[in-house]
Order: structure tokens, then C-alpha cells, then sequence
């Protein structure tokens, strides 16, 4: 189904409109379902989970129309708010029991070498050296908040979620942790480790 | 404590970071346009270039375009 640009007018035009607005919000429903169903069911979200998130979607798409700019189909726009609904209630019912620890306390920031494998002295030398520095930069280049939140989205707790945790929003903490990699990156570059050598060390 | 994984991922992470221009509303307010430029094989503009570098930036962002990639797939099929 390969939605041409009048269908994309006309989708618009009847959900405008009182008298036809039942039957498009029917057929969009179904639209959805189908894309939410291929999304989420193979991730653990099932059938009801589905509909919820479809039904959600359909009423924030009546608040939103004016704002459909026509630069995409419009049902790649209503499916972009469908995935966007689904994917945070998603991860608020994953991660509602999930709590954050910070980067900087002392438990995490101990790094095990033992086991190491077949890695020469000189390499297993280099990586000691990398993690010592990256150790200090953190501890003397972080602030509390960007050690939190960037031991908590290693740990897989998505932004939303630190951001709700912190009472903060989802911009803002990808702005925190944005800014304390550079921050770790630029440190380590100014110890002379380039972002290749420390790929390349740890490889 | 970190084992060597956990080191591995953090160094990935802070290595792999380039500049970022846009947040992450402002990504997924484009993802529409994106998709369908690369779905249909156009070249990218700035803006979408910008919201491309910003997907290779930010691991939720991505795991949501591919999330919506995946419904897209389903609806064209029919
Ligand atoms: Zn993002």
C-alpha cells in the first residue's frame, strides 16, 4: 500500500470532517494495529497492549492535525506517533521497578581485569592506562547528574525513564549525557588517546 | 564493579560520540521525512542529515526509528 498524495489529502480531509471522521478513524485504527502488532508483539507488548496504544494514538492525532505538515504521507505521520506513544509505554511498564545507581559510586567505579584473554603485556598495559584515566575524568570532569545518568543509560534505562526519575525531561538528560562524553572524549584525546586507540585497545 | 564488557561500553560509548545539533523531540518529529527518504533511496537534506547524526548519537531515538521502520514495513505490505 503505497499512499499517493492525494490519499494523504484526503485522509486529512475526513478526519476534519464530522460526517466521515468514524469511518477514517475505523480504517486508521487498523492501519495502526498493523504496524504496532509487527513492532511490539515480538517484544512482549501483546494484543491489548496494542489496541491501548492504537486508541491513544487516534486521539492525539485529532489534537495534532493541525500540526501535519504534508512533508510525509500521512500515514507515516500517524504511525510516527504510534510508535512514539507505544515505545513509552513500553519502557515506563519495563522499567517501573527498575531503580538508578550513579557512575561515580565507589562500588561501580571498581574495573576487573582478571580472566583476561590472550592480550600481550604491553596491550593489557595500554588498557589499565585507558581506564585509569578514563577513571580520573570522570571523577574530576562529571558532575553527580551526568555520572548518574550516564551509569544509568549503560545500564539500558532509557532517557525518559532517568528523566522521570530525576524529575527532568527526556531532552534535556540526552543533553546531559551528550555533553559528558564529549567531555570523557575530549579528556581522554588530551591524554593522548584518540578515539581510534581506544577502540582499537579494547577490540 | 565493571567487568570488561561493562568497560568496553562505556569507552564505546564516550569514543563514538560526534557534535549534536538537534534534541531528541526534535528528532523524532522528523523521522517521518527521514524514513521515507531512505525508504525511497533520496539523498538527505541538512536538516535530515542532522536528524540522521543524531539517531548515531543517541541510543533511544535509535531504537525507536528502528521500532518505527519495522511498523512501516507492516503497513506497506499490504
Ligand atoms: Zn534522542
Amino acid at each position: 500500500m503505497v499512499e499517493s498524495e492525494a490519499q494523504t489529502d484526503e485522509w486529512v480531509l475526513r478526519l476534519r470532517d464530522t460526517q466521515l471522521q468514524g469511518a477514517a478513524l475505523q480504517e486508521l485504527r487498523k492501519v495502526l494495529l498493523r504496524g504496532l502488532s509487527r513492532a511490539f508483539n515480538g517484544k512482549g507488548g501483546g494484543e491489548s497492549f496494542c489496541e491501548d496504544v492504537a486508541q491513544d494514538t487516534l486521539i492525539r492525532i485529532l489534537e495534532k492535525l493541525d500540526q501535519f505538515s504534508g512533508r510525509s504521507k500521512f500515514t507515516t505521520w500517524a504511525m510516527s506517533i504510534a510508535v512514539r506513544i507505544g515505545t513509552s509505554q513500553f519502557r515506563r511498564k519495563m522499567f517501573k521497578d527498575v531503580s538508578i545507581n550513579s557512575l561515580g559510586d565507589e562500588e561501580n567505579m571498581k574495573f576487573e581485569f582478571a580472566d583476561e584473554d590472550q592480550v600481550s603485556p604491553e596491550d593489557l598495559e595500554d588498557r589499565r592506562s585507558i581506564v585509569e584515566t578514563l577513571r580520573s575524568l570522570i571523577e574530576t570532569s562529571l558532575t553527580d547528574k551526568q555520572k548518574q545518568a550516564t551509569q544509568a543509560i549503560l545500564g539500558g534505562m532509557p532517557v525518559e525513564e532517568i528523566a522521570s526519575r530525576t524529575d527532568s525531561n527526556r531532552n534535556a538528560v540526552y543533553k546531559l549525557i551528550h555533553d559528558a562524553r564529549m567531555r570523557l572524549k575530549q579528556g581522554l584525546e588530551s591524554s593522548g588517546y584518540s578515539a581510534e586507540d581506544v577502540l582499537s585497545a579494547f577490540a | 564493579m565493571l567487568n570488561k564488557e561493562q568497560i568496553t561500553t562505556l569507552l564505546q560509548f564516550v569514543a563514538s560520540v560526534t557534535p549534536d545539533k538537534i534534541s531528541c523531540d526534535a528528532c523524532l518529529d522528523l523521522v517521518p521525512e527521514l524514513a521515507e527518504s531512505q525508504l525511497g533511496n533520496r539523498p538527505l537534506t541538512e536538516v535530515l542529515e542532522d536528524v540522521q547524526n543524531h539517531i548515531d548519537n543517541c541510543p533511544c531515538c535509535a531504537k525507536e526509528y528502528e521500532t518505527f521502520l519495522e511498523a512501516l514495513h507492516a503497513i506497506a505490505e499490504e
